[in-house]
C-alpha cells in the first residue's frame, strides 16, 4: 500500500497520492453528473429548475461546496497529470547519475519541482476564479 | 488489449480531457462564460445541447472522461489487491460494462438533446 507508506515521503509522493484520491473523487462525481445532466433529454424547463436551477433541491450549501472541491480536484488532477505525461516523455527529467550515495534521483531535480511549481500557480490562478464564483453562488447572485 | 495499449489511450484519453474539461469549465466563469446560474440555466443547457459543436464535443468528453477514470480505477484496484489471472479479467470486464454503460447513457441523452 503505497499511500500509506510514510517512509521517505518527498512532495513526489503527496503529488501520487493526491493525484489517486483525486481522480477516484472525480469518477465518482463524473456517474452523478451524466444522471443528473443527462436529464435535460427527458424533462421541462419547470422540473429542471426545481432540480438543478436557482432555488431547486441541488442549491444548497453541500452541493456547491462539493461542486467547488470537485472543481479543485479537476484542476489539480488535470495540472499534475499533465507534468507527469511531460515526465514521460523525458521533460525536464535531466540526465541519469550514477548511483552514488546520497543519490539524488535527477527525476525529482530543480526542473521538474520548477514544472511543479509552474502548474501550481496556474492552478491557484484557475481556483481562485472559481472560489470567486462560488462565494458569488453562495450570496445569492443570480 | 494489450496493457501498453490500454496506457497509450489513457494518456490520449487524457490529451482530450486537458483541451475538453477547460471548455466545459469556462462556460460557468462570469466574464468569459456565463456564470453558474446562467450555465445552467435550462433554455441555455438545451440550446448548447442543440448546436452540433457542442454535441460533438460531449460525445468525445464523456467516453474519453469514463475511460480515462475507469482504467484510473483499474490501476488502483490492481495495486491495492495484486490482481491477475481470473481476479483480473472479472475486474476488468466490470469496469467495461460500468464504463460501457455509463457511456451509453450519456451519449444517447446528448444526442436526444440534440434532436429535442
Amino acid at each position: 500500500m503505497g499511500w500509506l507508506d510514510s517512509r521517505g515521503l518527498n512532495l513526489e509522493r503527496y503529488l501520487y497520492t493526491f493525484h489517486r484520491v483525486t481522480g477516484v473523487a472525480v469518477l465518482g462525481y463524473l456517474f452523478l453528473h451524466i444522471v443528473s445532466v443527462g436529464e435535460r433529454a427527458f424533462v421541462d424547463a419547470t422540473v429542471w429548475k426545481s432540480l438543478i436551477g436557482q432555488g431547486g433541491l441541488y442549491d444548497n450549501l453541500l452541493f456547491h461546496t462539493s461542486q467547488f472541491l470537485i472543481v479543485v480536484f479537476v484542476i489539480f488532477h488535470g495540472l499534475n497529470g499533465l507534468r507527469l505525461i511531460l515526465g514521460e516523455v523525458g521533460f525536464s527529467l535531466g540526465r541519469p547519475g550514477k548511483p552514488r550515495y546520497p543519490y539524488r534521483a535527477s527525476s525529482l531535480g530543480p526542473k521538474t519541482r520548477l514544472l511543479f511549481s509552474a502548474f501550481m500557480v496556474v492552478a491557484g490562478v484557475i481556483i481562485a476564479i472559481g472560489l470567486m464564483e462560488y462565494l458569488r453562488v453562495l450570496m445569492g447572485g443570480g | 488489449m494489450k496493457e501498453s495499449t490500454l496506457w497509450l489511450l489513457q494518456i490520449l484519453t487524457a490529451m482530450i480531457l486537458l483541451l475538453v474539461v477547460p471548455i466545459h469549465l469556462i462556460l460557468f466563469t462570469p466574464l468569459v462564460g456565463q456564470g453558474f446560474w446562467g450555465g445552467v440555466e435550462f433554455t441555455n443547457v438545451i440550446t448548447r445541447a442543440r448546436e452540433s459543436l457542442w454535441t460533438l464535443l460531449y460525445m468525445v468528453f464523456v467516453p474519453a472522461a469514463l475511460f480515462h477514470g475507469m482504467y484510473g480505477l483499474r490501476v488502483i484496484v490492481l495495486e491495492l489487491f495484486s490482481l491477475e489471472g481470473r481476479g483480473l479479467r472479472i475486474l476488468s470486464q466490470s469496469l467495461l460494462v460500468i464504463g460501457l454503460l455509463a457511456a451509453i447513457y450519456g451519449e444517447y441523452t446528448a444526442f436526444l438533446t440534440f434532436l429535442r
